[in-house]
């Protein structure tokens, strides 16, 4: 049928099938900006333009509905200010304040977010907070916490309003350091802001080959079961089916999803199909058809005969004697002490010091036991890829990853192809949060390539996405703390029994970082500093689970719950400060990280000195910022007139975490001039949304005197860029910072030894070693100056020529530690249970803070992700093991118009052992929160919640409990 | 797979249409979830300029046209007797999703975690459908709900003189509540509904005792039972909030 839209103020005609929504047709008309991967029933608002001026999701109506009616897209907005010979017209304000403020993050929602401000600014031009924060409630935002997209809808209505806005203020950051620097400590504009505030085509699923089928899976709708029987026949006759693959038509080859380095510290334990299911959701077959709907009709067509198993769907089950095997296949490989005959994927046995001898020294000794929850990364881009072979009959996989290269490195046995046959591209990424650090379906998608000789595309649904994919481990921990009654903590025992699903990726990793990264922050006082005695314990078993892996923290908010809650606990039982009580007992610059002597992931241990601790400041600065003295011991404080059911509370939590895995992260980058002295920056590292692009290009800057917009960051090809692990364990800014450091050296080095030749006459002689360079010069101490095009035509045309170009790689012996201290604040509803967050400040020590506004906005997200994990997270399963959540609906994540005051503080440290003195901020945010809150809870109603995430009926129980005692 | 599209001008040429081959025709009065159930080709009939949208107010009461969408209604006088129904809207569907949803929509697809819809009980609104002309009350209707399900909302009436209160329990400030409660009081009449669980909210109490509907909301929920909240905390619950709302 023919429909007539007004699209972008352009009436024109287009030809539409009548159940096509109008998502699908604007994204096959090519306006990318919508994007068509969030959910399926408008509850991530990613897919939003503008019906008649209002804001709504694309895929909730057809096409023929918006027959004859007013659409507009991102595209209509603006264009890059720099086309050429063309004169632009530059972006819209709001792209322009969106980009001043740093709202960008992933950019997936940021096309729908402007649009959003943009039906607010058409008709009000002087909004207030509330009314920017409501403006942009259809959109969900997992990155940012929604505190920089309203400040850019304010200040773009200031910009529309005519008003003198100044330069964007840098987020409170470092000075000390940064002294003499051009770049680095500066916020500058992101690398990829512009690309992203027009909606560009740059996701994975923004670019579609030509002949591309669509794949589907077959999951198991049992949680332990034995394939008896499986025919394809019917399914493989429907018009329209490409291949239907089971597992009888793969190679039986074991690996493991997690994306780690060689050797992978975790059981080998998975197949790309098996004739056996291990959770419901688990996969059984795999169709690829020429679209969706014929694959998914061929999924009902495809007869499966199940004999079910007895499953296990309680962790404290799976080791008991006679409990079902859940690995029972010969081709299993152990890591470690992985056993599977007792269901143990991995099992840690830390003891540091004497901790027996410490618990009889202690005055007093506390035991309590917790429990954390299985929670999502809901990255809103789904996991996406796409393969196909190119015309050399390499298989390229493009891929919504966070670790290129060890898909590359895992799956060519999978595939039965070497590394070299295979090529990963990692387009723009629309967040990842740890979910992508996992070669999750990437092999369906190859698979099918290699079975029709096409291009396949494989895209998770947002229900496959809860059922099909990876969360953060759930634990059940046991606490045992020996005190003196002075505060000094004598030996500190945690157990931990992790959930690792039916799988075992990450398993070991995960659930050592509860551990390591938590238990090391508290080494006690006095004699027991220098030795202190910590023991740590953990299981980590299989069940009939959808498999855990990574997430933002990766094993550490798991640690922290447990730990300060029960801090906390024994400063109110010793009548002790509680910040003072903690302090006491944390570790301090220039002492040994107490884990460094005992574990190391399955590999050799190495002692490890931690050079700075920023935490005393991080403590004064948070405390000022929430007003920590006026509230915490002020009963009026705490009390609401007029409403004598709610009670205020305040709480804290001091958290530390790692910044990457040492002797074993490794991160490279390649630097080359061009022509007009600009530089390519190729780096394997993989900014997910996290700015690493940027900040790699502000320290390459930095080192080679040019400005940031003269650096041209790829990441990452596997063809094109040098290795890096990829984005995960806070790595990037620090490990791959550091390569791309040393190969900017190494050019900065070329320029120097020619531009002294080129300076050099028969008066004046100079050396590289006298040559600086700055502002795209190459400078002698005399002032004289080449420019750096003159350095680069030089060398590529006129003389000795060469291309300047540097290569590096960085590991490293250290994995220095940011701190944090986390503050919340809270209304409790006595009578209902219901907790409110008012407020939540985070003062982070992450050394040099090398782009303040980003690194705001990292700190800022997490801290609205651990909000949800704090208080309405929770991934549930009845007696089936069926999912209660499966949407974006029942799963809630926080919308902008129900946040808390959000506060981000950074303190200064250097930190010695990197070029630029960085530290990590992207995984610290998610360690604090929830107990933070769940102590600002026992202020409030002293009441202690032992199991998060903290709900009413968890603090209402909780309260009765109280009153009944 | 949706085989043809009709945008009919009127209510009438809608019937028209309907009638010509009703077992392989629906109805479409704004977003498209309604639609994805269906398994069989089928035309729609979208009613978007059929004159469903008006909101009027005469003799005591709204009349809500059934392709009015949920922004609109927030925008509308309804809104200023009953200000709460704009915070209860809000927690009910994002922004952009209240633009495109209209209230036949929405009705047909809440369930008992709806907050509008337990709002709407207490207000004892009353639905007529399209096709037909038969006007009967929501709580009624939501008992036979599936029976229409070709069918769309025509219109919803409420009276504009009761006092409406709203509280609810929620994870989260927006989060879909696992208890809320809804009271409209006019001349010593209290009607009460609580939702937060189950296929719809459910009208509790009818009367001019507060004292007995409380009774009431606590025997209901005391089998309100799910994986979101236990029966005993929602009877102890939803006896504070109706108190609250006495005070």
């Amino acid at each position: 049928m023919k429909i007539f839209l007004i699209l972008n103020d352009e009436c024109k005609p287009y030809e539409i099938e009548a159940g096509e929504t109008l998502l699908q047709v604007l994204r096959r008309e090519g306006y990318f900006g919508a994007k068509s991967g969030g959910c399926q029933h408008g509850e991530c608002g990613a897919c939003a333009v503008l019906l008649d001026g209002q804001p709504i999701n694309s895929c909730t109506i057809l096409a023929a509905q918006a027959d004859g009616h007013r659409i507009e897209t991102i595209e209509k907005l603006g264009e890059h200010p720099d086309h050429g010979w063309k004169q632009s017209a530059g972006l819209h304000t709001i792209q322009d304040a969106f980009i001043e403020t740093g709202a960008i993050q992933c950019g997936y929602c940021t096309p729908a977010m402007i649009l959003a401000a943009k039906a607010l600014l058409d008709h009000e031009p002087n909004p207030t907070e509330d009314q920017a924060r409501d403006a942009i409630s259809g959109v969900l935002c997992r990155c940012t916490g929604y505190v920089k997209p309203v400040e850019a809808v304010l200040r773009a209505a200031a910009y529309l309003r005519g008003e003198a806005v100044g330069q964007k203020d840098d987020a409170p950051g470092p000075v000390n350091f940064t002294n003499g620097w051009s770049t680095v400590g500066k916020s500058e504009v992101k690398v990829d802001a512009y690309k992203l505030v027009q909606g560009k085509p740059a996701f994975t699923a923004d670019i579609e080959p030509r002949g591309m089928l669509h794949a589907k899976v077959l999951y198991s709708p049992y949680a332990h079961a034995r394939i008896t029987h499986i025919d394809a026949t019917r399914a493989r006759a429907l018009p329209g089916v490409a291949a239907v693959l089971t597992w009888q038509d793969l190679p039986r080859v074991v690996f493991s999803t997690a994306g780690q380095s060689d050797p992978i510290p975790g059981p080998l334990d998975t197949f790309s199909l098996d004739h056996k299911v291990r959770f419901v959701g688990d996969r059984v077959a795999f169709v690829a058809a020429e679209t969706l709907e014929i694959a998914q009709q061929a999924l009902k067509l495809i007869d499966v005969e199940y004999e079910p198993l007895p499953a296990i769907l309680d962790s404290s089950k799976s080791m008991l004697p006679g409990a079902p095997t859940i690995h029972d296949e010969p081709e299993f490989v152990n890591f470690a002490d992985s056993n599977p005959a007792r269901n143990l994927a991995a099992e840690i046995r830390i003891d540091i010091g004497n901790v027996d001898k410490g618990f009889a020294e202690a005055d007093q000794i506390f035991e309590a036991e917790y429990e954390v929850p299985k929670v999502q990364q809901a990255h809103i881009e789904p996991h996406v890829v796409i393969t196909y072979w190119d015309e050399d009959d390499r298989l390229v996989i493009r891929t919504s990853t966070q670790v290129p290269f060890h898909v590359r490195r895992v799956l060519a046995p999978v595939l039965g192809l070497e590394v070299k046959r295979i090529r990963v591209i990692k387009p723009r990424v629309g967040g990842g949060f740890g979910g992508k650090q996992e070669i999750l379906i990437e092999d369906v998608a190859a698979h099918l390539t290699i079975a029709t000789g096409r291009p396949v595309k494989f895209e998770y649904s947002r229900e496959e996405e809860f059922t099909s994919s990876r969360s953060r481990h759930p634990m059940r921990i046991r606490m045992k703390t020996g005190v003196k009654n002075d505060g000094t903590i004598t030996a500190n025992e945690m157990y931990a029994l992790s959930d690792t699903g039916a799988y075992g990726c990450h398993a070991l990793t995960v659930t050592g970082n509860t551990g390591h990264k938590s238990m090391a922050l508290y080494v006690g006082d006095g004699d027991y500093r220098k030795s202190p005695n910590i023991r740590f314990y953990a299981d980590i078993v299989y069940t009939n689970h959808p498999p855990a892996g990574a997430y933002r923290g990766y094993g550490v908010p798991q640690g922290y719950w447990p730990l300060d809650r029960h801090l906390e606990k024994i400063a109110n039982a010793l009548g002790l400060d509680p910040i003072e009580f903690r302090m006491k007992n944390a570790i301090r610059p220039g002492e040994l990280h107490p884990f460094s002597t005992a574990w190391s992931e399955g590999r050799e241990p190495r002692p490890e000195i931690i050079h700075t601790v920023g935490l005393e400041e991080c403590v004064r600065k948070g405390k000022a910022a929430i007003g920590w003295e006026e509230k915490i011991n002020n009963p009026d404080w705490k009390l609401l007139p007029g409403k004598p059911h709610l009670r205020k509370g305040l709480g804290v939590a001091l958290v530390m975490q790692g910044t990457a895995i040492p002797y074993l992260d490794m991160g490279g980058a390649s630097i080359k001039i061009n022509d007009d002295g600009s530089f390519n920056l190729l780096v394997g590292a993989t900014d997910l949304g996290t700015g690493s692009d940027t900040v790699l290009a502000q320290m390459a800057a930095e080192v080679l005197g040019v400005p940031i917009e003269d650096i041209i960051t790829l990441s990452s090809d596997t063809d094109l860029t040098p290795f890096d692990v990829g984005a995960y364990a806070s790595s990037t800014t620090y490990i791959s910072g550091a390569a791309v450091v040393k190969a900017a050296e190494k050019v900065a080095d070329r320029i120097r030894e020619r531009a002294a030749k080129l300076l050099s006459n028969g008066s004046s002689q100079y050396s590289r070693h006298e040559i600086k360079l700055a502002a795209r010069k190459a400078i002698a101490p005399d002032g004289k100056s080449v420019t750096l095009k003159e350095v680069a035509y030089n060398s590529l045309h006129h003389e000795d020529q060469e291309q300047i170009m540097g290569t590096a790689s960085y590991y490293s012996p250290s994995s220095p530690p940011p701190f944090a201290a986390q503050f919340a604040e809270v209304t409790v509803d006595i009578e209902t249970g219901q907790v409110t967050v008012d407020r939540l400040v985070m003062a982070v020590d992450g050394g040099v803070i090398v782009n303040p506004i980003t690194a705001a906005g990292q700190v800022e997200g997490g801290m609205m992700q651990a909000l949800g994990y704090a208080v309405c997270e929770e991934m549930m399963y009845d007696d089936q093991g069926r999912p209660r959540e499966k949407n974006l609906v029942d799963y809630h994540i926080f919308r902008a118009n129900e946040m808390p005051q959000l506060e981000a503080i950074f303190v200064d440290t250097y930190e010695p052992t990197h070029p630029f003195g960085v530290k990590a901020v992207a995984e610290i945010p998610m360690d604090g929160a929830a107990p933070a809150i769940g102590n600002a809870v026992f202020h409030a109603c002293g009441v202690n919640v032992d199991i998060n995430p903290i709900t009413p009926e968890r603090v209402w129980r909780a309260l009765q409990e109280i009153q009944q005692s | 797979m949706i085989t043809q599209y009709h945008r009919p001008k009127s209510l009438e040429q809608a019937l028209d249409i309907y009638q010509r081959n009703p077992e392989v025709v629906r109805f479409l009065t704004g977003g498209i979830s309604r639609l994805r159930e269906s398994q069989i080709p089928f035309e729609v009939i979208d009613l978007q300029d059929s004159g469903l949208k008006d909101i009027r107010r005469e003799n005591h009461q709204f009349q809500v046209g059934g392709c009015t969408t949920l922004s609109e209604i927030k925008k509308a006088e309804v809104a200023k007797i009953y200000p709460d129904i704009v915070r209860i809207i809000d927690q009910d569907l994002p922004l952009n999703n209240q633009n495109s949803v209209t209230l036949s929509d929405y009705l047909f697809e809440a369930d008992g975690r709806s907050p509008l819809s337990t709002a709407l009980c207490a207000l004892d609104a009353k639905v007529s459908l399209f096709p037909g002309d038969e006007s009967v009350s929501l709580v009624e209707w939501f008992k036979n709900r599936e029976a229409d399900a070709t069918c769309i909302i025509r219109e919803v009436a409420l009276s504009d003189e009761y006092v409406l209160q709203f509280s609810s329990v929620g994870r989260s400030p927006l989060d879909r509540p696992i208890l809320c409660v809804a009271m409209g009081s006019y001349s010593n009449q209290w009607r009460i509904a609580v939702g937060g669980y189950g296929i719809q909210p459910v009208l509790v109490y009818q009367g001019d005792r507060l004292q007995d509907g409380i009774l009431r909301a606590q025997e209901v929920c005391g089998t309100w039972k799910d994986e979101w909240a236990s029966s005993e905390y929602r009877q102890a619950v939803v006896a504070v909030l109706i108190n609250r709302f006495a005070k």
